[in-house]
């Protein structure tokens, strides 16, 4: 068969189809059936396979589980954020902050003025924080209020069960210093409870804040809705697996539903922390002890994790678990 | 029973989280692949993930299913990395050829200092490959660059490659050829 002539673009075009792996079979045959004939095509092929061997150098050096369970938990506290986004004019008023501290004497106290301004307009136009201002000389606070305003909250401090009343107080500082006093069972309390355990920095504080409320849980004392998402949200989300052990203590203590069933499925599959996938594994084969059956969802997560799972025991309890053997 | 992408988007368009992390998790890895091999510092890789995933959150409510998921998920992956390359370039504007200023005012390539050294050792050459192929990746435009890293380190094909980045087969071509051409020439003097 004669072997086909090329022109030096098509040569090299085809060249480079072949190192990317889009060439036809049929293709291949004519280039390689060149490139044995022309000295010239033999010495460009062997430096661009010198080229592509250095390429495969190239791999990106990050370690990617860790970068991927970050970025996962990074992002859901964004969404999480985003839900809580701050309005605009709180956006404007920190812009505005920041402006002034960056800029000459002149421009940082027309800047200052204009803040003033804004501020004490915002105080008077902006219903939600004119009214946490109007409760807080009256000693009446909103919680709602002061937690959908988007402010920071910080110095948090607990006292409860002074009296045995299973009641707490919750100290903490937004614009000033408030407390707030009710039982577990109350809403605030709770909205308060949650909002430390998703939105704090402090991972000493969230795993205390779990603890109480775990204790309380043990009292049949069982905060609801809100706590329960905020433990569901941590238990995915927190960076600090303390933190994350703490809240599946907590969530074990909660009667099984869906919900459960898909974030120890969640920890289970996703989890980087081997002692926390260990513990997602054995509360469900603790359901079974209580008779509760495996559903399907269950049993194609076990069935995965005796394929893919590095860690033998709990390679060993999903297969045990599939074959229905009480542990 | 897997659901597919477009059950567990209609769900997560009503506002369904776990479906919203279905989808995460089926196809972050791929978006953090081509962010890390466009990149290659860990925060950058994580900043493009976060702003490719909140994109997607914030736009998952007007997604009409004119594409798959997937190739609109990667687009939005190529769009983030290509502004971000842009956004970053001054920041990382060191290129192989860039000069090299000294006190003496006088300034060589950095290409001819190693083109000079033909003593050098190939060892201490080959450790360093892969920062001067780094070096000379950079150099590259965005969508040169974009185009290189989605076929050569992701291993899509030229045909997807067009899809996410929104231009003809062709056009992706032209960018693979010009963009070997450039790292072939930029590497001239350390692949030997």
């Amino acid at each position: 068969m004669p072997v086909h002539i090329m022109e030096k673009k098509e040569f090299e075009e085809m060249l480079q189809l072949y190192f990317a792996g889009e060439l036809s079979e049929r293709e291949e045959i004519i280039l390689m059936e060149y490139i044995d004939n022309s000295p010239d095509a033999g010495a460009e092929f062997e430096e661009m396979k010198k080229l592509f061997a250095a390429l495969d150098n190239m791999k990106p050096a990050i370690d990617f589980d860790t970068v991927l369970s970050q970025s996962r938990a990074g992002l859901m506290r964004s969404i999480r954020q985003e839900k809580l986004k701050p309005g605009i004019f709180e956006s404007l008023l920190d812009n505005l902050k920041h402006f002034q501290l960056s800029g000459y004497k002149l421009a940082a106290s027309s800047a200052f003025t204009l803040a003033l301004g804004l501020v004490i307009g915002y105080f008077i136009f902006n219903p939600s924080l004119s009214r946490i201002a109007e409760n807080s000389r009256s000693d009446v606070i909103s919680v709602d209020e002061i937690l959908a305003s988007g402010l920071n909250i910080g110095n948090i401090r607990y006292s409860d069960d002074l009296n045995g009343d299973n009641r707490i107080t919750v100290a903490f500082e937004t614009v000033k210093p408030y407390s707030y006093t009710g039982t577990y069972g109350d809403e605030a309390i709770q909205r308060l409870l949650a909002a430390v355990i998703t939105r704090s920095d402090n991972p000493g504080l969230k795993i205390q804040t779990v603890n109480k409320l775990s204790k309380k849980v043990d009292e049949n004392i069982i905060p609801d809705r809100a706590i329960k998402a905020a433990l569901i949200t941590s238990l995915k989300t927190d960076d600090n697996a303390g933190v994350r052990m703490a809240a599946f203590e907590a969530l074990k203590k909660y009667p099984y539903d869906e919900e459960l069933r898909d974030t120890y499925l969640y920890v289970l599959s996703h989890d980087d922390n081997s002692g926390l996938r260990v513990s997602a594994i054995n509360a469900l084969a603790g359901l079974r002890f209580e008779g509760i059956e495996l559903d399907q969802k269950v049993k194609r997560e076990l069935k995965q994790k005796t394929e893919v799972e590095r860690n033998q025991f709990i390679k060993n309890v999903a297969e045990s678990l599939l074959r229905g053997e009480e542990l | 029973m897997i659901v597919n992408d477009s059950e567990l988007v209609k769900k997560a368009q009503q506002g369904d989280m776990h479906s919203f992390e279905e989808l995460l998790h089926r196809h972050d890895k791929t978006v953090l692949n081509i962010a890390a091999s466009f990149r290659y510092s860990e925060e950058d890789a994580r900043d493009i993930y976060q702003e490719v995933f909140m994109r997607v959150y914030r736009g998952l409510k007007k997604f009409r299913f004119d594409s798959e998921f997937s190739t609109w998920l990667y687009r939005i992956t190529t769009n983030v990395c290509i502004s971000f390359h842009r956004k970053m370039k001054k920041h990382y504007a060191d290129s192989l050829d860039r000069e090299i200023s000294y006190d003496g005012d006088e300034s060589i390539r950095f290409s001819d200092t190693v083109k000079s050294d033909d003593s050098t050792d190939a060892k201490a050459v080959g450790s360093d490959l892969s920062s001067h192929i780094n070096f000379a990746l950079n150099k590259l435009p965005p969508q040169q660059k974009m185009a290189f890293t989605l076929k050569y380190m992701n291993g899509f094909k030229i045909r997807e490659i067009a899809e996410m980045m929104e231009c003809n087969e062709g056009t992706v071509k032209r960018y693979l050829f010009t963009a070997v051409n450039k790292m072939r020439n930029n590497l001239k003097y350390i692949i030997k």
